[in-house]
């Protein structure tokens, strides 16, 4: 089995200086997803030892035990935290703190009740509509993740949110 | 080749897909057992409501109608292997957000293969009592396809313009073309919203007419539920799109195994050399993404 570490993304900003307003990212200035580049696909070390086991598991037990073994590859939760950073828009409620670490295997349900936690509103009705890089609402069942994968920015997502629905 | 495109797109939003639905009430008694052709593109709740209206009405009474709370449903996935079903006996929850052709490639192909034959996706339509009373489900349900046609314009074209300029009652009719079934009324809006393919641009288009999409939105729903989102550059075939995206499946050329896996969409094997950017032009959902069961050899 892969004895190797989870890869590591890069270094998370971890001072609040980072994200004062003076060195905070214009939300406008934030670019549209790029399309991921197709090179730098597979150089991290558990994807090695995954490719090995694969190939072991395809020796050993044919196409099914190497298609069960890459699959387990998939499913295994990595673990990596990723920077969610958020942004009220309007009347929303403001957070204490508006960055928080999160493991990648979570979805974005938790992300949205986390949210209506810390504002206060877990057992309210009031509505709470969160989008991410202030244009689309994910689904609940996104994984953190996808998110960042598609649309991190500097190593976080940014999710905007609102009591009221902010972009149609 | 514009023909191809719109026999492509009626293909896809005309096939459907058959269900045996077991309609219970407070979990108890089976009251029906309906069998139901769906469009592929349709929505789960939209099926309930079709059942509602056109069959429970006339079998049942007025009564036991009256009770059904509509936001209380939910469908309930039934004949799947032992160890699927997660092993403390949860239900597998249908997914009311994808659409019904979606689940049913993603149990039909991973846990009943049968070669050359589709047997209709075995449901319960649990009228009462659900687990955990989710929202309103029509607004739900539009609020989560709104939600991902905005994503997927978002990664064609960089903005999410397209969508943000439609009218209210454009919007309201694409809505609508959703709700049924109307591949004609959805492409006059769609028409706006989706990127044509490169081969027709190229041909028939003024060069400033249209921009060329940036990329590509795609997801693949591996088993177990697990999926794998990327953005990808149109100008790829599936084949460099799966390697891409998923390495450990579909694995190089110069790889020491072979490809463990193979891609379904609409309920068909897609071949690797075909171009991303078509399939999405003609085959995408209707909210823009190219959803993929990728199923285990």
């Amino acid at each position: 089995m892969s004895g190797g570490e989870p890869p590591t993304l890069p270094p998370l900003p971890t001072s609040e200086a980072l994200f004062s307003p003076k060195n905070s990212p214009n939300l406008d200035t934030i670019g549209s997803p790029q399309p991921r580049s197709i090179a730098s696909t597979q150089n991290q070390r558990s994807a090695v030892d995954d490719i090995a086991d694969i190939e072991a598991a395809y020796n050993e037990h044919g196409v099914i035990g190497a298609s069960h073994r890459a699959l387990e590859a998939y499913r295994r939760k990595e673990g990596r935290k990723v920077v969610v950073r958020f942004k009220a828009i309007g009347a929303a409620p403001i957070m204490k703190q508006n960055f928080y670490k999160i493991s990648d295997s979570n979805k974005f349900s938790t992300v949205i009740q986390f949210l209506r936690k810390e504002c206060g509103l877990s057992n309210s009705n009031c509505p709470v509509f969160c989008y991410v890089n202030s244009a689309f609402a994910p689904s609940p069942d996104d994984s953190i993740g996808n998110l960042y994968k598609c649309y991190g920015t500097d190593g976080h997502v940014i999710v905007n949110y609102s009591t009221s629905v902010a972009w149609g | 080749m514009s023909s191809d495109l719109n026999y492509f797109r009626s293909l896809n939003w005309n096939s459907t897909v058959s269900l045996e639905l077991s309609v219970r009430k407070d979990g108890l008694s089976v009251l029906d057992t309906v069998y139901f052709t769906a469009y592929r593109n349709s929505y789960p709740f939209f099926i309930y409501q079709q059942l509602k209206y056109a069959f429970l009405q006339s079998n049942h009474s007025s009564n036991q109608l009256n009770s059904i709370n509509d936001d209380d449903i939910w469908f309930e996935v039934v004949d799947l292997p032992e160890s699927n079903t997660t092993a403390n006996n949860i239900p597998d929850k249908l997914k009311l957000h994808w659409n019904i052709g979606l689940s049913y490639d993603y149990y039909t192909f991973n846990y009943n293969p049968l070669k050359n034959h589709a047997p209709p996706l075995k449901l319960i339509l649990h009228l009462s009592n659900s687990a955990d009373s989710a929202a309103a489900h029509l607004q739900s349900t539009k609020l989560s396809f709104m939600g991902s046609l905005k994503e997927s314009q978002l990664i064609y074209w960089g903005t999410v313009k397209r969508i943000t300029q439609l009218k209210t009652n454009q919007t309201e009719q694409l809505w609508h073309s959703i709700q049924s079934n109307d591949i004609d009324e959805y492409f006059k809006i769609a028409d706006k919203l989706l990127p044509l393919p490169l081969s027709i641009k190229e041909k028939e288009m003024d060069d400033n007419e249209t921009p060329k999409p940036r990329s590509i939105p795609l997801k693949f729903i591996l088993p177990d539920q697990i999926v794998i989102q990327d953005i990808l550059p149109p100008k790829l075939t599936l084949q460099q799109a799966l390697s891409t995206s998923l390495p450990l499946l579909f694995p190089s050329d110069s790889s020491k195994y072979p490809q463990l896996a193979y891609p379904v969409l609409h309920g068909t094997a897609i071949p690797l050399e075909a171009d991303i950017s078509w399939l999405a032009s003609t085959m995408a959902s209707p909210d823009g993404f190219l959803r993929f069961c990728i199923i285990l050899n």
